[in-house]
């Protein structure tokens, strides 16, 4: 076995260069343009970004699950363990699906099928992916409803019969039903309210510790980031404009556009009157800037900005940045 | 939900009498005499007058309905004009072969709208969905009379494979159920694959594909029963159409049912008949009514819920 080979073993999850468009008969949404992402063996990567990044149709194209037919991927490869996604037939799909990698879905509400008990919809991946019988399955289930902190009895209720903040929890029990390698947690706690959020959040990164999960935690909130990331990558308009570990990202910022998210946090303990959110609108992924898609909003714009798409720099071993400022020509630093 | 069921049996009887009202009194006030067709070249005055009183034609409006129901609710359809015999009688020989005509008719646009239409709703952009759409299409707009009479033609007369008249035999049912069915088929179709295009792209099918279900069971197991409820809303709201529709269906086919002996007797005024045949229509698109909630109810727990069939 070639070295090359090892390295990628290490990491649970490589995405490359990864492009995706909504192609539709009268417009094209230009989702993903150009997205990396590497999450190594047990680590959890935080992926942060405005609404309509694309970090949601990123995270789909890891289960092969962007949305037919207007979902196009244009170009890129998703690794799982070092194995394509894109390259797998439908049956190795439906075997890493739910077993080695599983998402909890954004939203709570719609994502349980109101026709089956909660119990059955958990118990179905186990019954996949575990070939046990549907007894079996049904005791499992009950155990993971009683590990996200619902009673077991509840099992042979309906999804109406919960609450929101019940369903997200159910919807996490689906995704942990077979402790995946990795987990995607797309905005697992925007749909809750703020007490049960923290409680929600504990929970997942629990069992993430207790089962040596990988994860990917989508959120626009950097407080979430801060306390269960060890990494973070920025999204903007679809590429991935920033990465680096925690250090880096809260100490060191680079980009503007992630200082801009910085500035815009209220800020409790300086008691910051005014807030500065970002100025602008986020682009429109139908009709993106020319250049560098943050330069319509960006205080540091040069000319070369609305020019050219500025490459990845890499600034330390952990930490890189997709801005023009970091051009190895240029003084004018953050 | 025993409780639903009895509960809803109870109120179809004021629906029912409703019904039996309303054809009941256009009845009593389509002009012309009914001892005219009961006694024809042997009409007098005094026959006439004679033969109201034994059948009660000559009291108040109010009393003759009274009557009416209270003999109804003891099952007595009362006497046709014309054979002098019980219309129950003749209801009961007559109303299987309607009852087996709607049912060949709704096992055709059932068994075949239905998959058709999960088959093109899971594949919307196919060849075979785009085919059997317009067919579907085509479906919806054909007049009973003229496709069973085609088919007729083509089956019976020039293929020779399937009889034309009758109900005697399965082969002589295939031709009326499918002359009678397809329109509700293509209806059933259309709504299948309306409903089944827009559940598969509801959030929980991907969480199903997310957790390694396979296409198969994707569509079977979580989209159908989601799909269903429109669909059976068309087939129930369709059984009194098809009722309708069985009229033309068994004159074209020649076949003794209930439809057949409604335009019969209605031609020759035999009110009694007539009255018997629409109160049974109407008891059977009642039930069907129940039978389509009780189905409800077991697809979709919120509904179970709301009867009153508690947790589960
Ligand atoms: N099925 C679809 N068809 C067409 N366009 C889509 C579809 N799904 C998403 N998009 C578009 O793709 C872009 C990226 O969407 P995506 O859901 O990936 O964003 P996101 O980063 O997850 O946003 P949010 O924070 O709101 O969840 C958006 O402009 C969105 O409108
Ligand atoms: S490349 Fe230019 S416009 Fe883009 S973030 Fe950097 S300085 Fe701003
Ligand atoms: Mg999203």
């Amino acid at each position: 076995m070639d070295i090359k080979k090892v390295n990628e073993q290490e990491n649970t999850l490589e995405i490359k260069n990864l492009v995706i468009h909504y192609i539709s008969d009268d417009e094209v949404v230009k989702a993903v343009n150009g997205v990396n992402i590497t999450i190594k063996a047990g680590k959890t990567l935080g992926l942060v970004g405005e609404t309509g990044a694309g970090k949601t149709t990123t995270a789909l194209s890891i289960l092969n699950l962007v949305p037919e037919p207007q979902g196009k991927i244009l170009s890129g490869e998703v690794l799982l363990e070092g194995r394509s996604v894109f390259s797998m037939n439908p049956l190795e799909l439906e075997e890493v699906r739910g077993d080695k990698v599983a998402m909890i879905f954004q939203d709570p509400m719609t994502s349980l099928n109101p026709v089956h008990t909660v119990g059955a919809q958990i118990a179905e991946s186990i019954a996949i992916h575990r070939k046990v019988s549907k007894q079996e399955a049904l005791k499992q289930a009950k155990e993971m409803l009683e590990l996200v902190g619902i009673p077991g009895e509840r099992a042979n209720e309906y999804p109406y019969q919960f609450s929101g903040g019940m369903k997200q929890r159910v919807v996490i029990a689906i995704a942990l039903a077979c402790s995946p390698d990795l987990l995607i947690a797309d905005e697992p706690t925007t749909a809750l309210d703020v007490t049960i959020q923290a409680q929600v959040l504990k929970l997942i990164n629990e069992l993430r510790q207790k089962y040596h999960m990988s994860m990917l935690m989508i959120t626009h909130d950097l407080g979430i980031v801060a306390e269960v990331c060890d990494e973070v990558s920025i999204a903007y308009a679809g590429r991935i404009i920033e990465h680096g570990n925690l250090e880096d990202i809260f100490d060191h910022m680079r980009h503007p556009y992630t200082k801009g998210l910085f500035d815009a946090l209220p800020d409790i303990e300086a008691r910051r009157s005014e807030l500065k959110p970002i100025k602008g609108l986020m682009p429109d992924p139908t009709n993106l800037p020319t250049g560098c898609p943050f330069h319509p909003r960006c205080d540091y714009a040069m000319e070369i900005c609305s020019q050219s798409l500025p490459q990845t720099k890499w600034i330390s071993e952990t930490h890189c940045v997709e801005c023009h400022l970091y051009n190895d020509t240029n003084e004018s630093r953050l | 939900m025993f409780k639903f069921v009895v509960k809803r049996l109870f109120a179809m009887i004021p629906i029912i009498l409703a019904v039996t009202f309303v054809v009941f009194t256009i009845m009593y006030f389509t002009p012309g005499d009914p001892t005219n067709v009961i006694l024809g070249n042997e009409w007098s005055e005094t026959a006439s007058a004679q033969l109201k009183a034994e059948l009660g034609l000559d009291q108040s409006f109010i009393m003759q309905f009274f009557h009416y129901v209270k003999n109804l609710v003891q099952g007595n359809f009362g006497m046709s004009y014309i054979t002098r015999a019980p219309v129950g009688d003749q209801l009961l020989a007559r109303f299987p072969n309607t009852l087996i005509v709607v049912a060949g008719a709704m096992v055709f646009c059932v068994g075949v709208g239905v998959p058709i239409g999960i088959y093109s709703g899971v594949k919307p952009y196919s060849l075979f969905s785009n085919v059997t759409m317009v067919a579907g299409l085509l479906g919806v707009s054909l007049p009973i009379f003229w496709l069973g009479l085609l088919l007729i033609l083509l089956f019976s007369v020039q293929l020779g494979w399937l009889p034309s008249s009758g109900l005697d035999s399965f082969a002589s049912l295939i031709l009326p159920s499918l002359a009678l069915g397809s329109n509700y088929m293509a209806n059933v179709m259309r709504t299948t694959r309306s409903s089944m295009l827009e559940v598969i792209r509801q959030d929980y099918i991907r969480t199903a594909k997310a957790k390694g279900v396979n296409e198969r069971n994707v569509v079977l197991k979580h989209a159908l029963q989601n799909a269903m409820m429109p669909t059976i809303t068309v087939i129930g709201m369709n059984i009194g159409a098809l009722l309708g529709g069985v009229v033309l269906t068994e004159t074209v086919f020649s076949i003794p049912g209930t439809g057949r002996l409604l335009v019969e007797s209605i031609n020759k005024r035999d009110t009694p008949t007539v009255l018997g045949c629409l109160v049974i229509m109407a008891v059977c698109v009642a039930i069907s009514n129940l039978v389509v909630d009780i189905i409800y109810a077991y697809i979709d727990p919120r509904i179970k819920a709301q009867y009153g069939g508690g947790k589960g």
